[in-house]
């Protein structure tokens, strides 16, 4: 914008200047017109002094001498006189002559100096309104911009009282149509995702801890078992038989010691993200042989395992890590096996509902009463406290369940009995159709074979 | 004298065995139950000392120590899993004597047993007689033949538990543990402390602590009357 003043400065001087120095010729031609049209004999002092101005001079002069009029002084600036600096051609230019028919010669001279004084003067305020201007332009943008910037500052403040430990602290800009206001909006919106993310993280951190001090409780009874079976192997005075016998509990705590730390870090992987081997599995295989491998195992309880009927609907392959599916439902037939009593069998049933395949494990136990149906997920919660840590329970075994149902997008509940007593869980899990998405629109809701 | 009366409260079978079958050794008579439900019966079981776990089902150990010692001043020993500052406090609040938490070894439960049942003056730890050897129960006191024998408290140790066990052989493992305890790892300790044991009693008589090869030490009573000419080293009572 100074260049521009200046260049404005220069232009309107330099015009201003051509128009002043033309005024000024025009006078003097005007004035030398009116000179050569000058009666004879008039009085030649008088002549002068009224051809004489402040910007013109007039002389008179006969036969080359001069005879009226001032004298030829140096023109000095401000007053009549004054010319070194002016060069011949300059002087020619501003000099009028005029020859009177009796050999008068009247000369008049043009002053440029005054013009001089004005465009000098013009000049000088011009710089001086382009100073004040841009000095006013100058601090007003600073100004301008320092209050449109404020709220920048006031963001590089928040931050800091928000890393301080002011969490709750937001922007709340009240224009968010603006690029401040919009740039204020997504920082909240960052602070409140982060915000959430920590708290997700803390939560999880206090039930990490929770958790190891629950596991630590629970090693400490296996390890008391063989520490003090052990010591009675050394000072109990036993027979053969009886130190076998008390070598074997040795042997069945440690298994134990270790089905439990298995558990636990299982429990402790499933907090992390999850490294899931993703293939399709045939359920319907699955669930035949772990029907047949929990018939084995209960049949040492006088129990027994049985599919209660081949689906007659197909069962799309669900996808997912196939060792963990088997270990949920290893889980849930291991628990239903543990409270059924003798005689009786423990019915697994499938089926499809909308877009899931349901698996439903019942027996004809003692039941789960409705108020502990969701606390029995929890970790370590027995219902019957003795006999569960007795025959190897971790008390982890739903919660690990659930967990890998989760994991897969579905879940493990306990649901009302089918037949109206014992106990019946339900494995959720989702399948997705290959060709069709989901399998919503493939609405078997037919009950395959789900017996009580 | 009746050897005191111990009742023992936990769920876990094999620490259950474990620890009765301990306490019995140590001469105590035991009543062990696996759960707090049938209360009466604890109740009149009338034992000088209560070892109780606070996760059992049916009442819990705090509950049932309340409800023992509402009826008599019975000195409790908790041993349990819980270890929280709570849970301490609680168990001191119902009056427990001490707070064990598991695991613990199955000779420090019979030595906080002990310790309390001394206190309360139901141990009366007889002074043995082994022969022509009278070794003092509850201070390192050894007389033979009517001499005096200065011994530390480890040899009066290993002596007393070798007398306890009079006739029968006591393996290294078995004497070293006893002790001093399963953190030590050096079966020399054992000769070494049976030489120096040796030498003193054999000051005042024939030889009474046997080598038995490959076995391990046998303490035999010695006939006190030294014209019997007969060493006495049958004699398993």
């Amino acid at each position: 914008m100074a260049v521009l003043l200046v260049a404005l400065a220069a232009v309107t001087a330099s015009l201003m200047s051509q128009r002043l120095d033309q005024d000024l010729r025009e006078r003097l031609d005007a004035r030398a017109e009116l000179a050569s049209t000058v009666p004879m004999n008039s009085d030649l002092d008088d002549l002068a002094d009224r051809f004489t101005d402040d910007t013109i001079r007039a002389t008179i002069s006969r036969d080359g001498e001069s005879v009226a009029g001032v004298q030829e002084p140096p023109f000095r600036p401000g007053g009549p006189g004054f010319e070194p600096s002016l060069d011949a051609d300059e002087v020619a230019r501003l000099t009028r002559t005029v020859e009177l028919d009796d050999g008068t010669t009247i000369s008049l001279r043009g002053n440029p100096f005054d013009n001089h004084r004005v465009i000098a003067g013009l000049v000088f305020v011009e710089f001086v309104v382009s100073g004040v201007l841009i000095a006013a332009v100058a601090l007003t943008f600073r100004l301008v911009a320092r209050r449109a910037l404020a709220p920048l500052d006031e963001m590089a403040a928040a931050a800091r009282r928000i890393a301080a430990g002011e969490r709750r602290l937001r922007l709340q800009p009240s224009r968010v149509d603006t690029d401040l206001g919009g740039l204020a909006t997504s920082f909240d919106t960052m602070v409140d995702s982060l915000d959430g993310a920590v708290h997700r993280a803390e939560r999880s951190e206090a039930t990490m801890r929770q958790f190891l001090a629950d596991a630590s409780h629970e090693l400490r009874n296996p390890a008391a078992a063989i520490g003090a079976t052990a010591e009675r192997l050394i000072h109990g005075h036993h027979d053969q038989a009886e130190r076998e016998a008390l070598a074997l509990d040795v042997v069945r705590e440690s298994h134990r010691l270790g089905r439990l730390v298995d558990d636990l870090l299982d429990v402790a992987r499933l907090e992390g993200p999850v490294d899931r081997a993703r293939e399709p599995i045939d359920l319907v295989a699955l669930l035949a042989e772990e029907v047949r491998r929990g018939d084995r195992a209960a049949s040492r309880v006088g129990a027994t395992v049985r599919l209660a009927a081949t689906p007659t609907v197909a069962v799309p392959p669900v996808t997912g890590d196939r060792a963990a599916l088997a270990r949920t439902v290893t889980n849930l037939l291991d628990n239903a096996v543990h409270h059924a009593p003798a005689g009786s069998a423990v019915e697994v049933g499938l089926r499809v509902d909308g877009p899931r395949v349901i698996v439903a494990i019942s027996n004809d136990g003692p039941g789960v009463p409705v108020e502990d149906r969701e606390r029995i997920f929890d970790r370590f919660v027995r219902l019957d406290e003795a006999r569960a840590r007795d025959e190897g329970g971790s008390g982890l075994g739903l919660s690990i369940s659930r967990a890998i149902a989760r994991s897969h997008g579905g879940d493990v509940r306990c649901v009302d009995p089918v037949s109206g007593h014992g106990a019946t869980f339900e494995l959720f899990l989702p399948f997705v159709n290959a060709g069709t998405g989901e399998g919503r629109e493939d609405d078997h809701s037919s009950d395959a074979g789900h017996g009580a | 004298m009746e050897p005191p009366r111990i009742l023992v409260v936990e769920d876990e079978d094999t620490l259950r065995r474990a620890m009765a079958d301990s306490l019995t050794d140590e001469g105590y008579v035991v009543g062990a139950f696996a759960d707090g439900r049938d209360l009466d019966a604890m109740v009149a079981f009338s034992a000088d000392l209560a070892v109780l776990d606070v996760m059992v089902p049916g009442r819990d150990g705090f509950q049932i120590a309340a409800a023992l010692r509402a009826r008599r001043d019975v000195p409790v020993l908790f041993v349990t899993a819980r270890d929280a500052l709570d849970d301490r406090l609680t168990g001191f609040g119902v009056g427990a004597d001490d707070y064990v938490v598991k695991p613990v070894a199955l000779v420090e439960l019979a030595a906080r047993a002990r310790a309390i049942l001394r206190r309360t003056g139901h141990l009366h730890i007889d002074t043995l007689t082994v022969g022509d050897l009278t070794v003092h129960g509850e201070e390192p006191r050894v007389v033979r033949r009517g001499a005096e024998i200065d011994v530390t408290a480890t040899e009066w140790r290993l002596l007393l538990h070798l007398a306890r066990n009079r006739g029968r052989t006591l393996s290294k493992t078995q004497l070293l543990t006893h002790v001093w305890g399963y953190d030590a790892f050096d079966p020399n300790l054992v000769e070494v402390h049976i030489s120096a044991l040796r030498r003193k009693l054999e000051a005042h008589g024939p030889r009474v602590i046997t080598t038995v090869r490959g076995v391990g030490y046998r303490l035999d009573a010695v006939d006190p009357d030294p014209g019997a000419g007969d060493n006495g080293a049958g004699d398993p009572s």
